[in-house]
């Protein structure tokens, strides 16, 4: 069987020591550690989810209070209300929710106003920025209801890659190469003699980010660095884990 | 003592409007939960919907006000956001010590069988999306 696809080649980047992250693609830090963007039209909640997906992002998590003052603050000064990347399943019960960023719940900071979570009214969220409820997060049905948004992307290192992400930098195989679709062996070699590797993915953002540096393009399916001996046991072609 | 007439913008006046679709009369979280998200007060939102429910009973005489005013339609099931379940982001809990190197590129493919990644996008992505 002959596998005959375009694949995604993943460098790792050399750095310097004590090279400073930045923010790309028009994000802008907040609080030293976060990538942001505050998108100021109003969208129902799974269409800012999808524009964030498309960054490689998700709706902006805010895990302690000083990112909770810092993520306010950024928003503040317009007085939008945001959607942010929480869902909760049960009302009154802030353990029930879930954050988009998949790093789980438990003993997970949360600022509710009081009575919230209420699923009665829905399960996405939504910080609030003026009044005396700013700072705080109020629970929302997702389907009639429009607001701003913030995106978060992680954060990266400078570098003149196009497609420059979490410190790695991707090369689609049409981009930069005369032979675009190869076969897996002919691919991996491709990788190494530019120094890098087929691609392995190791989050969901990760996964969201690859996908939409194809989506401008009409390609189908696309090798990566995984391999399988058997059924369920794959193991990328980096080693990595 | 009379109140200066408010002024809603055009965005304020059409969710007010949604809002009223589904439901004529607000519970004290829904107004709250609606002031906060226009940026209005409580108590603009407790008179709008007054107002709006005096309004619908002149245009719908005898009927109720808690009458739903267009019967649920079975097309129109709330679609709830896909939850974020806990997916294997990495194949470490499943991975077996491979049993060939990838480095040997001539035993590759006589034994293990390469993933590929299909682009959903245009098929998981929504129409018209808007990329700032």
């Amino acid at each position: 069987m002959h596998f005959s696809f375009i694949f995604l080649v993943l460098v790792y980047l050399t750095f310097a020591f004590g090279d400073s992250l930045i923010c790309n693609n028009g994000f802008t830090v907040v609080n030293s550690n976060k990538c942001l963007k505050l998108f100021s039209s109003a969208v129902k909640h799974r269409t800012a989810e999808a524009n964030c997906a498309s960054y490689g992002g998700t709706l902006v998590n805010i895990r302690n209070s000083i990112d909770n003052r810092a993520v306010t603050q950024f928003v503040g000064n317009i007085g939008l209300s945001f959607w942010i990347g929480v869902y909760c399943l049960e009302s009154n019960n802030p353990s029930s929710c879930y954050f988009d960023d998949d790093l789980g719940t438990d003993t997970a900071f949360n600022n509710f106003a009081k009575g919230f979570p209420n699923t009665d009214i829905g399960g996405c969220v939504y910080s609030a920025t003026s009044g005396s409820l700013a700072g705080q997060w109020i629970s929302s049905e997702c389907d009639n209801v429009e607001m701003a948004y913030v995106c978060e992307i992680p954060m990266t290192r400078a570098d003149s890659c196009a497609h420059n992400y979490n410190g790695y930098c991707y090369i689609m195989s049409h981009e930069n190469s005369t032979s675009p679709i190869l076969s897996f062996n002919d691919a991996y070699k491709s990788c190494q003699d530019n120094c890098a590797n087929l691609v392995s993915i190791h989050s969901r953002r990760e996964l969201s980010y690859i996908q939409g540096i194809y989506s401008p393009f009409n390609i189908s399916s696309v090798t990566i660095g995984g391999l399988s001996t058997a059924p369920m046991a794959p193991y990328w072609s980096d080693l990595s884990h | 003592m009379r109140r200066a007439r408010t002024a809603f913008t055009y965005e304020q006046l059409v969710a007010l409007e949604n809002k009223f679709k589904t439901s004529r009369y607000l519970s004290v979280v829904e107004r709250l939960n609606l002031a906060i998200q226009l940026q209005l007060s409580e108590t603009q939102v407790k008179i709008w919907f007054q107002n709006r429910r005096t309004k619908w009973k002149k245009h719908n005489p005898g009927q109720d006000a808690n009458t739903p005013q267009t019967p649920p339609s079975s097309d129109e099931t709330q679609i709830q956001p896909i939850l974020p379940a806990n997916p294997i982001t990495s194949f470490s809990s499943l991975l077996l010590p491979p049993i060939i190197s990838p480095a040997n590129s001539a035993v590759l493919q006589g034994t293990s069988i390469p993933l590929t990644l299909f682009n959903l996008n245009q098929i998981l992505m929504p129409q018209n999306v808007g990329f700032n």
